[in-house]
């Protein structure tokens, strides 16, 4: 096998959404069509007969709204993989959703499943129905907020993902407030992109870093304080990027060719970014290698590495390693953010580098001088103390 | 070597061994453990702007020296010995109550730093990490 072996699928079950977010980078989702179990099975089956997969399999089923898709859907799809499956390999399917649909019958598939659940709410319901909208414009916050409440009840463990918008960078105690009286305990938080046809307004800000690092040490230190965030995605990914020994090996699968699988609700198979699939390039197409109902994973694989978008993107990879002095606990970056906001996949820093490693890795490398100097004092102190007094 | 260098020199070993010493008390609490810590002293860190490249590079290469030198603390077993003056800061903050995990039975092992990315940021990808 050529390359890192897959360690996340990300499948559009269907490219339609319900909602119709002002942030949304997916150019298909009015589209209804939605995948077929045969598809499925050629993706899984691909997989393991061709002993691509890592022995822990992500499965997130994404990149449109999944629950529109029934519950039979996914129960028929998981007993597949499952079948499919080598013993040594253990597949975790994930969703992420915006939690509108559901309801008891859901949260028995999630359980029965052990599915990790990802809900997108942007906080109270005044920041999160600004963009996160039904076609005809009105708010979504009272459903997903349903949804929630169904999780809570049926005890179903989830994490949400927030849109960091310019009214909620400011008060990260509305925010920290907010979880906590929804009871949500693990967050994630993306500051809003500049990704397909969308641009950030965030982005547009000069002081975007500074105001970023302020909310996130506050919120973190505040979250702390609570007892009762126990995940914070920004603080805790960096940590372990940061603080790990030094022989361990790191990978960016978002650079490295199928390390990701990225496939389409009619077998388009695309790989790196996960965003690329539906959006269209003048120098790379549609960023789609084959599709699987007719190719197989080799021949999809081989067009990859001969393509001229992963020459460009490990180029651009090549030279964060060169310029980059973060590139140890980055890889190499995010390719759709370069594109999209460098114009070029074979640049360097983007704004999205700034935000999601540049400013967690300062912040707790800070934290860390300050502890390694706190804990010196004490000690000092405590050795002081015990010393003998002179009468 | 100078005098200079060498008080320079010892600075910085005193430091990357109180680094080590640090670490091989809180490692064991996992990710979440050394969240909580690091929360306490964290503050608006110093800009990008305003640390130089190298030094950047430098504290991310001292730091995980220092990770590998608490491993092999933690393997050894030292930190749990408070009669060794050597390791008298971890066994202090030990007796604090922070143990609660394992580098083998917690967060660190299990999920981590085996993804730089970690996988994609559309997904909280946190599920083997608690």
């Amino acid at each position: 096998m050529v390359g890192v072996p897959t360690s996340m699928v990300v499948i559009q079950p269907t490219g339609f959404c319900n909602i119709d977010c002002v942030y949304c980078y997916l150019p298909n989702r009015s589209d209804k069509h939605v995948i077929a179990l045969e598809t499925v099975e050629r993706v899984f089956a691909e997989l393991f007969e061709g002993a691509r997969s890592a022995p822990e399999l992500t499965v997130v089923w994404h990149a449109g709204e999944p629950l529109v898709v029934s519950p039979d859907f996914y129960r028929a799809a998981f007993a597949m993989i499952d079948r499919l499956k080598p013993d040594h390999v253990c597949v975790k399917h994930s969703f992420q959703t915006n939690g509108m649909l559901i309801n008891d019958e859901w949260c028995d598939l999630f359980l029965a499943h052990d599915v990790g659940v990802g809900v997108s709410v942007d906080g109270p319901a005044a920041i999160h129905d600004a963009n996160r909208k039904t076609r005809s414009g009105k708010g979504t916050h009272a459903q997903t907020m349903a949804g929630i409440a169904k999780l809570r009840a049926r005890s179903v463990p989830f994490h949400v993902i927030s849109v960091l918008s310019r009214a909620s960078l400011v008060d990260p105690q509305e925010l920290l407030d907010f979880y906590l009286d929804a009871g949500i305990e693990q967050v994630c938080f993306n500051v809003e992109e500049s990704e397909g046809s969308h641009v950030s307004t965030l982005f547009e800000m000069r002081d975007l870093p500074e105001a970023y690092r302020t909310f996130l040490t506050a919120f973190w230190q505040r979250a702390q304080a609570s007892g009762r965030i126990r995940f914070v995605r920004e603080i805790d990914l960096a940590i372990g990027r940061i603080f790990r020994p030094e022989e361990a090996e790191g990978h960016n699968i978002q650079v490295e060719p199928m390390a990701m699988l990225n496939v389409g609700s009619r077998g388009e198979v695309s790989t790196f970014s996960p965003e690329f699939l539906g959006l269209k390039d003048e120098r790379y197409g549609d960023f789609v290698f084959g599709n699987i109902n007719a190719d197989s994973l080799d021949t999809i694989m081989a067009r990859c590495l001969a393509s001229p978008l992963y020459r460009d993107i490990k180029a651009g990879v090549a030279a964060c390693e060169a310029e980059c002095p973060y590139f140890s606990v980055c890889g190499g970056g995010a390719p759709v953010n370069k594109l999209f906001e460098n114009g070029r996949l074979d640049s360097t820093e983007t704004r999205y580098c700034t935000l999601a490693h540049k400013v967690p890795t300062d912040l707790v490398i800070n934290a860390f001088d300050g502890l390694v100097a706190e804990r010196a004092q004490q000690a000092s102190a405590f050795s002081s103390q015990r010393e003998p007094q002179i009468v | 070597m100078s005098a200079a260098d060498k008080t320079s020199k010892k600075k910085s070993v005193r430091k990357s061994t109180q680094a080590a010493l640090v670490l091989s008390a809180v490692i064991p609490g996992g990710i979440a453990g050394l969240s909580a810590c690091l929360s306490a002293t964290a503050q608006a860190a110093v800009a990008p702007s305003q640390t130089s490249p190298a030094a950047i590079s430098e504290r991310l290469e001292s730091i995980r020296a220092a990770v590998s030198a608490a491993q092999e603390i933690e393997l050894s077993g030292k930190t749990t010995s408070p009669a060794d003056p050597s390791v008298e800061v971890a066994w202090w903050w030990r007796n604090g109550g922070w143990r609660n995990g394992g580098w083998r039975n917690g967060g660190w092992g299990n999920g981590g730093w085996h993804n730089w990315n970690n996988g994609w940021h559309n997904w909280g990808n946190g599920w083997h990490n608690w």
